[in-house]
C-alpha cells in the first residue's frame, strides 16, 4: 500500500518536486526545481515566487545561486520586459 | 503482484534526470560522442549503452525504459529468490526475503524513474555474481563483478561485495586471493580521484562528514523498518551533531554486541557499510538518496526472510 502511494511522485517533475517540498518544505532545491517547472508551463509569475522563497530560506548552495541566476536569465529572456535590462544574464 | 504493482507508472513520462547529463543519448551517433567524452567513459558505458539501445529501437517512448527497469527489477527479485531458497531459508523465508525486495516502497525510486536504472543493473550484477560464486564459477564471478564499475562508479562497490559474500558463506574457494581483490575498490577510487576528484573529496571529508552520512543512512535504514515520510529530497538540516555522535556510538555498540550472536547481523552490516562507502565524500544533500540503498536491501531483504524461516542453516 505504501509503495502505491509513493510511485505517484514519479508520475512528472510538478508530482515529484510538488511531493518533495511536502516532505521537506524548508529545503530550497524543490522550490527551484517547482519554479522551473511553473517556468515551463510558460507560469514566469509563479515560478518567480518559488525562487523568491527559495532564496529566503537561505540555505542556497552555490551551485543552486547559479542555477536561479541561469533559470531567471530565461525567464527574463522568454517573458521579461523587453525594456528591462537582462541583469540575470550577465557572467 | 510487483508487476501489477508498478504498472500504472510504465504510461508516465520521463522525469528530472532521465533525458539529462548523456544518461539518454537519443541517436546513436551522440552515443558515441557520448562515450568519448570524459563525462561518461568508461564507468556509464553499459547503462548509457542500453538507454540508446531501448531508446532508438522504441522511438524514445518512455513506456519501454519504464518497462525495461521493471523486468531488471524484477530478475532482480527471481535472483534474491534463488539465494535464498540456496540458503535454506525455505519457502516461506525465500518468499518473505524476495517479496519485501520486490515490494518494499523504499524502491520504488530506483524503478519507477529511468535514470536510476543504473541501481538495478548494478544490483544484478552483484547478484549474479554471487550466484556463480556459490558455483564456485569464480572467473564468471569476477567478470559480472566488473560490469557493475561499467555502470556507475559507484558500481565499484560489487567488486568488495563479492568477498564479503565469500567471506561470509565460509565459501570452500574462498582463499587470501580475494581478501587481495577486495581491495580493487580501494584502489579504483583512488585511480578514479585522478580523473573525477572523488579520490581528493576522499582525502579531504572530514571524519565529521562521514559519521553525518553514516547516520543519515541509519535513517534510511530505520525506513526500511518504518516506510514513512520517503522522499526524493530528504531535508538532513534537523540532523546535527549532538545526536549523530549518540547514534553513531549507539548504534556502533549494539552492532558489535549483536554481530558477535547473529551472524545474519554481521552480513547486513558489513553489506551495508561496503554498500555505502562511495557515498561517504559526498555531502548528504546532493549524495544520499533511496535508490542508493537498492543495493544494499539484498542482504536487508535476506535477513528479513531469515526471520520467517523455518530452518536455521545457513
Amino acid at each position: 500500500m505504501t509503495t502505491a502511494a509513493r510511485l505517484p511522485a514519479w508520475r512528472s517533475d510538478d508530482a515529484l518536486w510538488a511531493d518533495a517540498h511536502r516532505h521537506s518544505p524548508a529545503l530550497p532545491r524543490p522550490m527551484l526545481n517547482l519554479g522551473a517547472v511553473a517556468l515551463r508551463q510558460g507560469d514566469a509569475a509563479t515560478a518567480e515566487e518559488w525562487w523568491t522563497k527559495a532564496e529566503q530560506t537561505g540555505r542556497l548552495t552555490d551551485a543552486e545561486m547559479r542555477e536561479l541566476k541561469r533559470m531567471r536569465c530565461h525567464a527574463a529572456i522568454l517573458y521579461g520586459d523587453p525594456a528591462v535590462p537582462l541583469e540575470h544574464c550577465s557572467s | 503482484m510487483t508487476a501489477a504493482l508498478y504498472a500504472p507508472s510504465l504510461s508516465w513520462g520521463y522525469v528530472y534526470e532521465d533525458t539529462v547529463n548523456l544518461q539518454m543519448p537519443l541517436t546513436w551517433r551522440e552515443w558515441r560522442a557520448g562515450i568519448t567524452s570524459p563525462a561518461v567513459m568508461p564507468s556509464r558505458w553499459l547503462s548509457v549503452t542500453m538507454q540508446t539501445a531501448i531508446g532508438v529501437a522504441t522511438d524514445h517512448d518512455p513506456f519501454w525504459q519504464r518497462l525495461a527497469s521493471l523486468v531488471l527489477h524484477l530478475l532482480n527479485g527471481t535472483l534474491l529468490w534463488v539465494l535464498a531458497s540456496r540458503l535454506r531459508l525455505g519457502i516461506v523465508g525465500s518468499a518473505m526475503a524476495a517479496g519485501l525486495f520486490l515490494l518494499h516502497p523504499i524502491q520504488s525510486e530506483a524503478v519507477a524513474a529511468v535514470a536510476n536504472r543504473t541501481e538495478l543493473l548494478i544490483a544484478l550484477s552483484a547478484l549474479t555474481a554471487i550466484w556463480c560464486a556459490e558455483r564456485s564459477v569464480w572467473w564468471l564471478a569476477w567478470g559480472l563483478a566488473l560490469l557493475a564499475v561499467m555502470v556507475k562508479p559507484a558500481g565499484i562497490v560489487v567488486l568488495g561485495l563479492v568477498p564479503v559474500w565469500a567471506w561470509w558463506r565460509g565459501l570452500p574457494s574462498w582463499t587470501p586471493i580475494y581478501w587481495a581483490a577486495a581491495c580493487c575498490p580501494i584502489v579504483l577510487i583512488g585511480l578514479d580521484g585522478v580523473s573525477g576528484g572523488m579520490g581528493m573529496r576522499l582525502l579531504w571529508s572530514s571524519p565529521a562528514e562521514a559519521v553525518l552520512t553514516a547516520t543519515a543512512w541509519s535513517v534510511l535504514l530505520a525506513q526500511w523498518v518504518w516506510p514513512v515520510g520517503l522522499s526524493f529530497d530528504p531535508d538532513w538540516a534537523n540532523i546535527t551533531t549532538p545526536p549523530v555522535v549518540a547514534v553513531a556510538l549507539g548504534a556502533w555498540a549494539i552492532m558489535s554486541v549483536l554481530t558477535r550472536r547473529c551472524q545474519w547481523v554481521a552480513l547486513i552490516v558489513v553489506w551495508a557499510t561496503v554498500g555505502i562507502a562511495p557515498r561517504l565524500p559526498w555531502q548528504l544533500g546532493e549524495g544520499l538518496h533511496e535508490h542508493h540503498l537498492y543495493l544494499m536491501t539484498v542482504a536487508l531483504s535476506l535477513g528479513t526472510g531469515r526471520l520467517f524461516s523455518q530452518e536455521h542453516d545457513r
